[in-house]
């Protein structure tokens, strides 16, 4: 009869792990997701408007504009703005330049939320700028008449203070030759 | 010991086992961190170096749609340059700029033709504009007026959130 052997358990039980290879994964891995890696994460905050905002918004937005509210950058860097109400009236108004070469964002910025006061379910501002007008104020324009700031008198449509102001600006002369 | 016993003696083993479960370690941990934060968007929008974008309060996100970029040296479509900007040429009356016309008209018919044959991508005419901050309205203008004409009329401009 076979003799049962036994293992033997003297012998070295313990035996050092080969961490090379993986450390050659980790150099290769960490620099390429270090490279690629976007620590600025872009998100979007939700936040629904009330109802009777969001629903003056929609007709806005489907309906066609009895009221219109235009605004023209001009190259010495002056706003003069034109509304047509639904009686067909024009009124002008302009905000002159905060310095040579700044446009009047703040008092820009009054002008609209004393417009929106008189036509609150409008959101819809068309927007012409001058050939020499940069791009830079363009933005910083569309900036100021998109929404409602802290200090700003509340505007209420139906029972809901509306957040927004013109949120539609235009870039009406585009196609103009 | 003596001089002649120290030059006899066998030299020590100089090397050793190197402990890099430490390191191992830290790896790991910064593995797990940046697989966290990976993003895999399929958007992808890197801000040239050759232009400067505007910053804005907008909290708009990103999305997928064709992108032309306009430094104050030339106009790309898709990271491909179509065109020189020559003010002299831009300050001309017309506001038609072939070259771009015809690289969007391109985009345009590739895009048409993929919505043809798959029906869950369409055609929407979205375009996402890169333009230098300090680029007159001119330039825009002539910019914006082409690719409507070529099909791509919803506008998107890229910028900095402030």
């Amino acid at each position: 009869m076979r003799r049962l052997r036994f293992r033997d358990t003297s012998g070295e039980a313990t035996f050092d792990l080969n961490l090379a290879p993986m450390m050659d994964m980790m150099v290769s891995i960490i620099p390429f997701m270090l490279l690629s890696a976007t620590f600025l994460q872009l998100n979007l905050i939700n936040s629904p408007l009330p109802v009777p905002v969001a629903k003056a918004l929609e007709e806005d937005r489907n309906n066609k504009h009895e009221v219109s509210i235009k605004v023209q950058m001009t190259s010495l860097k002056d706003f003069v703005l034109e509304v047509k109400d639904t009686t067909g009236k024009v009124t002008r108004l302009s905000v002159p330049r905060a310095s040579p070469t700044e446009f009047d964002y703040k008092n820009f910025h009054k002008k609209l939320v004393e417009i929106k006061q008189n036509h609150p379910k409008v959101f819809r501002l068309e927007l012409n700028p001058d050939t020499q007008v940069d791009y830079r104020s363009i933005v910083a324009t569309m900036d100021s008449s998109r929404s409602m700031e802290n200090a700003d008198p509340k505007i209420m449509i139906e029972n809901a203070a509306t957040p927004l102001l013109f949120p539609d600006v235009i870039l009406a002369n585009v196609m103009n030759e | 010991m003596s001089a002649i016993g120290r030059i006899l003696k066998k030299p020590e083993n100089s090397t050793f086992p190197l402990q890099i479960t430490s390191m191992i370690d830290m790896f790991t941990i910064i593995l797990v961190f940046l697989l966290k934060s990976y993003s895999s968007s399929a958007v992808d929008m890197t801000p040239s170096k050759a232009l400067s974008l505007p910053s804005s309060t907008s909290q708009e996100m990103v999305v997928e749609a064709l992108k032309i970029l306009v430094t104050k040296e030339a106009i790309f479509v898709d990271d491909k340059e179509v065109m020189k900007l020559d003010a002299r040429e831009m300050a001309t009356k017309d506001n038609m700029l072939k070259p771009l016309y015809d690289a969007l008209a391109v985009q345009a018919e590739k895009s048409k033709s993929i919505s043809q044959k798959n029906e869950s991508v369409q055609f929407d005419g979205k375009v996402i504009m890169q333009a230098d901050q300090n680029l007159n309205y001119m330039f825009l203008k002539k910019v914006m007026y082409t690719s409507a004409l070529a099909g791509y009329s919803d506008f998107k401009f890229a910028v900095i959130a402030k």
